[in-house]
């Protein structure tokens, strides 16, 4: 009898942690509506696989608060499933082995690799490294410019006939100056992935494929460089960052460069005409792709990993990419997504909205992401505002300068 | 200077306090008014003072958001642990210090005053793998124990028993009064404006805390309420609206409660019994 | 024999709980990170040794002599004006015939309740070039357009003037609490004796606030020396590293460049620095606090 009993507790302890769900982690790092649009997808697939598995989103702070909360659960071996980082924060984590290559479920998951296809191509390419398929587009957008077509129109310009290339920006923003001191063409802050879209846009490198070596003193970046200086100097080009915001309401900007999701608010706040087109030219037509994407970590059990793969499955699934992207106007992460009609009515209604697409089948591009790069970018960051604040300063001894000071830095992560 | 000046004098006095009020609360009041400003009332040249229509529209998505009242509530509860943990704990030390004469006073003074010199920043790791191992992730523990005692605390309170007069004490100890009954009945009575002092400045520094709940708290129902605050400003756009709205909101509760305990704090100082 | 045994008893009892949650919360962290600071560690993959490589290169590094010169900056043009104005302000709510001192309490107060995460993004905006408060003010004199936050020159004065404003009322609270307890007698006394407001106050006041004032003085000395929050909301180090202080420059790169060893030797020395800055203020001001 007493043996039965214990025969029977036993089993039912068995079955009970048997049947427990697996629970999946995920840390995200966005907030208001984008988090709220999350949290809502992922109650659906709790209840959708209820009893199975269990998906707990956690808020875990902005992009670099999220780092540090993964840096300390990481020593502490104490790491979520999931986590959304942002691209540019990434390398150490790549080089280090620390994600899982997703390859390894999809090969499984013959039913899944087919609709590999239909994900944007230059998003698994922009998270495919030498280990794998490392993450999946989660919030993705490049840069647009917006234009005041009221300003153009006032300045003598077609604002049906935007700038294509720096030039014209530059030309144009010649015509605007004439309607007063206040008023300028473009005006250019000192965010991170426009300085990367600049520099290619005028055919310079800022690091060597592999990511040993700098290439970001070359003529092309020192025309770059000069080029917004020059447009600085003569007070054509206005160069502001905290007060982005206000002077791009101001109505006495002609253009600026901004994130594509960015459209909502202008559209909302802007008392003009706005305008939008693709990213300007120089020599080649390239622009960034920014914003975060959802990993994966390898020392997480393989229970958890493959409950956290039918989520990932579930969140990048063309309806529930079509819902995110429909509440937050970030781009879809699958084409058939795109093409439905919700998504199509939107681009119908305002052609504007399309322009990203036009750019990331196009000419969008991950951003670089090596272990070293953070501080490579905040050299560089800090590089650009000291000729930008001083339009006097000499931009060949700066990059030069700046070129030597980030390959030590290079030498010394890889050494 | 308790005989009342010329009329003039009390004039500028006056105006003079008023201009100190104006000038350090004039931020908290731009918060207060931007925050009700509809967002291209913000971008206005020359700036509006008063917003032409109270826009509520940037609080009103706040309380939809965020469960403010649950984050209100753990917050106290977790400064109000930490303050009252500390008064007994900081004051138990400072008494130590600066009215027993034990040997390694000094040095056990001169370790506490040290950790304020440690940089938290490079503490962080560390702690996080000692509250790991002590399995307090994502409890209150890892917000209250770590803090139970504090440099600050125990150095101000130590400044003032250091000033109160040996001359109380040797009475009592006539009397035949030991230690705890000095401490209880003399000492801690006569320090009322530091203790407050102390409990308030251990109450704000806590109720503001972001980073430490941020990296030790994951369940969402148990979150402090600056981390919850911060997400309420959605992190695309810098909106000008709704970060003084978000800033507004997570100052209120603070005020609020400050002037329930302020009464207490200006009660404590009036009664202190050294004016005498 | 036995009363000093007592006496000894009494003194560690006391003090133990206390020391030994800072021990463990504090000390035992910080000689893990002496540990890390001989290794390369960026948390993720297996540490290194280096030996004193990682100090050897901090003494070498522009970037870290550069932000121990901003700190210094931040600190000369922080802790004197808040400390003079706190401790004037905490004088005038002392005088007794002024009527509302409670409001006025409260209102000196504000800055202080705020936290700074939310007071620097407040300043963000009064700061602003073109739509900014300050720059409209300043508009009236004829002053226009100081970038405060763009423009190198003038970003460290813009922390600064955020790092005073959030203080005078802190220290005032402390002076507060420090002026109640002097006795009044004092005070009546010298008064009889025919004493001037000045002399009151050079004779009685800054002898008897003395413990007050050094307290204030390292605290204000160890916050402006730690100022972080102010510098990662406002200018994040820039424009081009013109507010680079030495905790921002540490923590760039424990958790953005991941040099945790680096760091680490970054945080030793910035401890030894604080360690002697603040024995030397306990030095020079032995002899001048009074205790009675």
């Amino acid at each position: 009898m007493k043996k039965a009993l214990t025969i029977l507790l036993l089993v039912t302890l068995a079955v009970m942690a048997f049947a427990a769900p697996v629970k999946v982690i995920m840390w995200y790092a966005q907030t208001g509506i984008y988090s709220q649009t999350l949290l809502d997808i992922i109650a659906d697939f709790n209840k959708l696989h209820e009893g199975e598995i269990e998906v707990e989103g956690v808020y875990t702070g902005n992009y670099q608060d999220t780092m540090q909360k993964l840096l300390a659960s990481m020593v502490a071996g104490d790491l979520p499933t999931l986590a959304q980082i942002e691209q540019s924060r990434i390398g150490q984590f790549v080089d280090g082995g620390a994600f899982q290559d997703l390859n390894y479920f999809i090969n499984k998951d013959p039913e899944f690799a087919k609709t590999m296809d239909d994900f944007w191509p230059r998003f698994i390419q922009a998270n495919t490294y030498d280990q794998g398929l490392l993450g999946f587009p989660l919030n993705c957008s490049t840069p647009l410019m917006y234009i005041n077509r009221d300003v153009f129109r006032a300045a003598g310009l077609d604002p049906d006939n935007p700038p294509e290339t720096w030039a014209q920006v530059y030309a144009a923003a010649k015509k605007i100056k004439t309607l007063g001191e206040d008023y300028f063409g473009y005006r250019l802050g000192n965010d991170d992935w426009l300085l990367e879209a600049y520099i290619w846009q005028f055919g310079g490198e800022i690091i060597s494929d592999d990511g040993t070596q700098m290439l970001i003193y070359s003529p092309e970046t020192v025309n770059a460089w000069e080029f917004f200086q020059k447009g600085v100097r003569e007070g054509v080009f206005v160069y502001g960052t905290t007060g982005g915001n206000a002077m791009d309401l101001s109505g006495m900007i002609g253009t600026v460069c901004r994130s594509t999701g960015s459209l909502g608010y202008l559209k909302e706040n802007a008392k003009f005409d706005l305008g939008a087109t693709i990213m300007p030219m120089q020599v080649r037509q390239i622009v960034p792709i920014g914003g975060a994407n959802v990993f994966m970590f390898s020392s997480r059990p393989a229970k958890e990993k493959e409950a956290a793969w039918e989520f990932l499955k579930f969140l990048t699934a063309t309806d529930n990419t079509k819902r995110w992207s429909l509440a937050t106007g970030y781009m879809t992460s699958r084409i058939s997504a795109y093409e439905s009609e919700e998504i199509q009515a939107i681009m119908e209604s305002d052609p504007r909205f399309s322009l990203t697409y036009q750019q990331l089948r196009d000419s969008a591009v991950r951003r670089p992401w090596y272990g070293p790069y953070p501080e490579v970018h905040a050299m560089i960051t800090s590089a650009w505002e000291s000729v930008m604040s001083d339009p006097n300063k000499d931009v060949d001894g700066v990059l030069k300068q700046l070129h030597e000071d980030a390959q030590l830095v290079l030498d010394d992560y890889y050494y | 200077m308790n005989r009342k000046p010329r009329l003039p004098v009390r004039i500028v006095v006056y105006l003079l306090v008023l201009l100190v009020a104006v000038l350090i609360n004039l931020p908290f009041f731009w918060m207060l008014v931007t925050s009700f400003k509809t967002e291209d009332e913000v971008f206005k040249l020359p700036p509006s003072f008063l917003p032409t229509i109270f826009d509520m529209r940037n609080y009103v998505g706040a309380f939809d958001l965020i469960p403010l009242g649950r984050y209100v509530v753990n917050t106290l509860i977790v400064a109000l642990s930490v303050t009252g943990l500390q008064l007994v704990f900081n004051s138990f030390a400072a008494y130590g210090l600066a009215r027993v004469k034990f040997k390694g006073a000094n040095i056990v003074f001169m370790i506490l005053i040290g950790t304020l010199m440690v940089p938290p920043e490079v503490t962080m790791v560390p702690l996080y793998v000692i509250i790991k191992n002590f399995g307090m992730i994502d409890s209150y523990r890892a917000l209250i124990i770590p803090f139970m005692s504090s440099a600050f605390g125990i150095f101000l309170l130590r400044q003032f028993f250091l000033g109160i007069p040996k001359e109380l004490e040797e009475a009592a100890i006539i009397d035949g009064a030991g230690h705890m009954k000095i401490f209880f009945q003399i000492i801690l009575p006569l320090s009322k404006p530091a203790l407050y002092t102390m409990a308030l400045y251990t109450f704000l520094a806590h109720w503001n805390e972001y980073m430490w709940p941020l990296i030790v708290i994951n369940s969402a129902e148990k979150q402090m309420i600056q981390v919850g605050i911060s997400q309420f400003v959605s992190g695309w756009e810098t909106q000008w609206t709704l970060r003084m709205a978000a800033s507004t909101v997570a100052v209120i509760p603070i005020i609020v409660f400050f002037f329930f305990v302020q009464k207490q704090f200006v009660e404590g100082i009036s009664i202190s019994g050294l004016k005498e | 024999m036995r009363r000093g045994i007592r006496k000894q008893l009494t003194g560690w009892i006391s003090v133990l709980p206390a020391l030994a949650v800072q021990v463990i919360f504090i000390y035992v962290p910080l000689g893990w990170a002496i540990f890390i600071s001989f290794y390369k560690w960026n948390m993720i993959r297996p540490m290194r040794w280096v030996g004193l490589a990682n100090y050897t290169r901090l003494f070498e590094s522009s970037e870290f002599w550069n932000s121990l010169w901003i700190t210094g900056v931040y600190i000369l043009g922080t802790v004197i004006p808040s400390i003079v104005l706190g401790l004037l302000l905490a004088m005038l709510l002392n005088v007794e015939w002024l009527k509302g001192r409670g409001l006025y309490r409260t209102l000196f107060y504000i800055p202080v309740i705020t936290s700074m995460a939310a007071a620097a993004v407040i300043w963000s905006w009064l700061f602003e070039t073109q739509y900014g408060l300050i720059n409209f003010f300043l508009s009236w004199f004829g002053i226009t357009d100081i970038a405060w936050l763009e423009d190198p020159k003038y970003a460290l004065t813009a922390l600064i003037i955020v790092g005073v404003w959030k203080r005078i009322g802190y220290n005032m609270v402390l002076f507060l609490a420090g002026l109640q307890t002097i006795p009044r007698a004092y005070y009546e006394a010298a008064e009889i004796d025919g004493a001037t407001p000045w002399g009151k106050f050079r004779n009685i006041t800054l002898p008897l606030l003395s413990p007050t004032t050094l307290f204030v003085l390292i605290m204000q000395f160890i916050a402006s020396f730690r100022v972080f929050v102010s510098v990662s909301v406002l200018t994040r180090g820039g424009p081009a590293k013109s507010t680079q202080v030495i905790t921002y420059y540490l923590y760039e790169n424990a958790f953005k460049y991941l040099k945790f060893g680096y760091a680490s030797a970054v945080a030793v020395v910035m401890f030894g620095l604080m360690i002697l800055f603040t024995l030397l203020q306990f030095r020079f001001t032995r002899k001048r606090v009074h205790y009675s």
